[in-house]
């Protein structure tokens, strides 16, 4: 009886040790994987997000403006500067830059709009200055050069008629509103001691001009006329707005841009339903040697915003540029989000 | 007594059996959950992909298809001049197609600036068309919106060039149950 009970007592324990051993498993494994690194899940819209991305248009030109280069342009640029930080974007000079010279010149065939076709056959004047506003200082220097016209008379350019039948005109600078409308005439020398402009005017155009009969004749006139001319604006928020932005690296003109598209377009952080992002651009070869690919060493770009902690899930997408058909690699554009709740990757 | 023992013995590999069965349901059930899951999220997924490739091709369509080869890319010059062209109603299988750009992503529809002839680019949407059916479902998809642009480099001169940014491409698909037939 007694080895019975204990035989009973023996089983009992082995399938209560054996249901107490199950369930501790399970419920360790729900805890690891509920905890583990959650894998990252391929998702179509963010590689069509970092495809269209490519195309871009940033705010940066290196060879000459308009000419701003796309995202993936940057990037390989980027790649070709790394860690250096030397190659610039161009300045974006939208109004001239306070106090610098310029220099220009012009051919006496360009007259004053009044008369241009078809009151006359002159080319249109000399923009020198756009966007002027009241109480802005030109000055103007170094006035040279002859206007030579048909008849065989000469002009000087700043000082007028050198011939003895005193025609001809020395170069005339001229105040037009945006219309295209006169709003006062001098003769360039007038602006060596530094001419205000007066009110209304927007723009200072230079140019040659004839009189009476002659305004058809504009076409007959040789020679050139050259100046120096420099602009003393009143407000220069604008110039120097411009001035600051444009020295900067097309490194950091890539990781602005970048920043721009992701979040324009994905809602990253406080109630947004993407908690965090990471953006990871690298080069890598086509060997095989694991030193050679490593991302660390060919980490060309690494972006992050937020922070990578439980996330539901991990969408994420890539997209490959190719560099050049003798490259011997590729770069690799990485972007992972951390989303907050099960919708996001969709509403992403 | 030896009866007694048999019905122990007996007794004994029944309660091993259940105890086995019972550890082994308990793995099946939740390896078949978590397959199942995946399974979902995986159908899921490639339904969502299926969708989103259909309007990629729609973007390279030759309708709106950027110069200079671009993949995935709308030409907005093209799209701004199929608005409400009706010979598009039917030609591709969406009740309702628009570009929305990626600065008025979050904006409320009735906050966008639709474009038309007038207002394009400075607008939020261009509306293809919409046949205003009841039942829509919309899929988008992320595309590289060019045009052309003219920076002036002063008041007479300037250039002509490429400016891409992104938008969305949504289509809607009418969605027939059994009532609304």
């Amino acid at each position: 009886m007694n080895q019975r009970k204990k035989a009973q007592q023996e089983i009992v324990g082995f399938v209560l040790i054996v249901l107490i051993v199950t369930i501790i498993g399970i419920v360790l494994l729900v805890m690891s994987i509920g905890r583990g690194d959650k894998k990252v899940q391929n998702s179509v819209e963010i590689s069509n997000l970092l495809e269209a991305g490519m195309y871009y248009t940033s705010d940066c030109a290196t060879n000459y403006a308009p000419y701003y280069l796309e995202v993936q342009e940057l990037i390989k640029q980027c790649e070709g500067d790394r860690g250096n930080n030397k190659k610039k974007c161009l300045s974006k000079i939208k109004c001239e830059e306070q106090g610098k010279k310029y220099t220009f010149s012009f051919a006496p065939t360009h007259g004053p709009w009044e008369h241009l076709a078809p009151s006359g056959n002159a080319l249109q004047p000399l923009l020198v200055a756009s966007s002027l506003r009241t109480g802005d200082e030109i000055f103007v220097s170094d006035i040279d050069g002859f206007v030579i016209y048909k008849g065989g008379s000469t002009a000087d350019c700043r000082m007028g008629a050198t011939g003895a039948n005193g025609y001809g005109s020395p170069a005339i600078a001229g105040f037009y509103n945006d219309n295209k409308k006169l709003i006062s005439e001098h003769n360039l020398r007038d602006f060596e001691n530094g001419m205000k402009v007066p009110s209304g005017a927007t723009r200072l155009y230079v140019y040659i001009k004839e009189y009476g009969q002659y305004i058809k004749n504009y076409n007959d006139n040789t020679g050139e006329c050259s100046f120096n001319y420099r602009i003393n604006r009143q407000d220069i928020t604008a110039c120097e707005e411009v001035k600051d932005n444009s020295e900067i690296s097309v490194c950091s003109s890539l990781s602005d841009t970048l920043k721009r598209i992701v979040e324009e377009n994905l809602r990253i952080g406080g109630d947004a339903t993407n908690k965090a992002y990471r953006m990871n651009i690298y080069y890598e070869t086509y060997s095989d040697d694991e030193s050679e690919n490593s991302q660390e060493n060919n980490t060309i770009l690494y972006l992050e915003q937020g922070n990578f902690e439980n996330c539901n899930s991990i969408p994420g997408g890539s997209h490959t540029l190719t560099m050049s058909d003798f490259s011997s690699g590729v770069i690799i554009v990485e972007l992972e989000l951390c989303a907050g709740n099960k919708d996001s990757s969709e509403d992403s | 007594m030896k009866q007694t023992k048999a019905q122990l013995k007996i007794q004994e590999m029944a309660f091993m059996l259940v105890a086995v069965v019972f550890f082994f349901a308990l793995i099946g059930v939740f390896v078949l959950t978590i397959f199942g899951q995946k399974l979902y999220e995986e159908r899921n997924r490639i339904a969502q992909e299926r969708t989103i490739s259909s309007i990629v091709n729609l973007a390279d369509s030759p309708e709106f298809r950027c110069a200079n080869s671009k993949s995935n890319c709308v030409d907005g010059d093209k799209a701004i001049v199929l608005i409400n062209k009706t010979n598009y109603l039917n030609f591709w299988p969406f009740s309702s197609l628009s570009i929305v750009k990626s600065t008025a992503l979050y904006k409320l529809e009735e906050d966008m600036i639709t474009c038309n002839m007038a207002n394009y680019p400075d607008c939020d949407i261009i509306k293809i068309y919409d046949k205003k059916v009841k039942n829509e479902k919309s899929i988008s998809s992320y595309v590289a919106f060019c045009r052309k642009d003219y920076e002036s480099l002063d008041q007479e001169k300037g250039y002509n060039y490429d400016r891409c940014e992104i938008a969305k491409i949504v289509a809607g698909t009418e969605i027939i149950t059994a009532t609304s037939e």
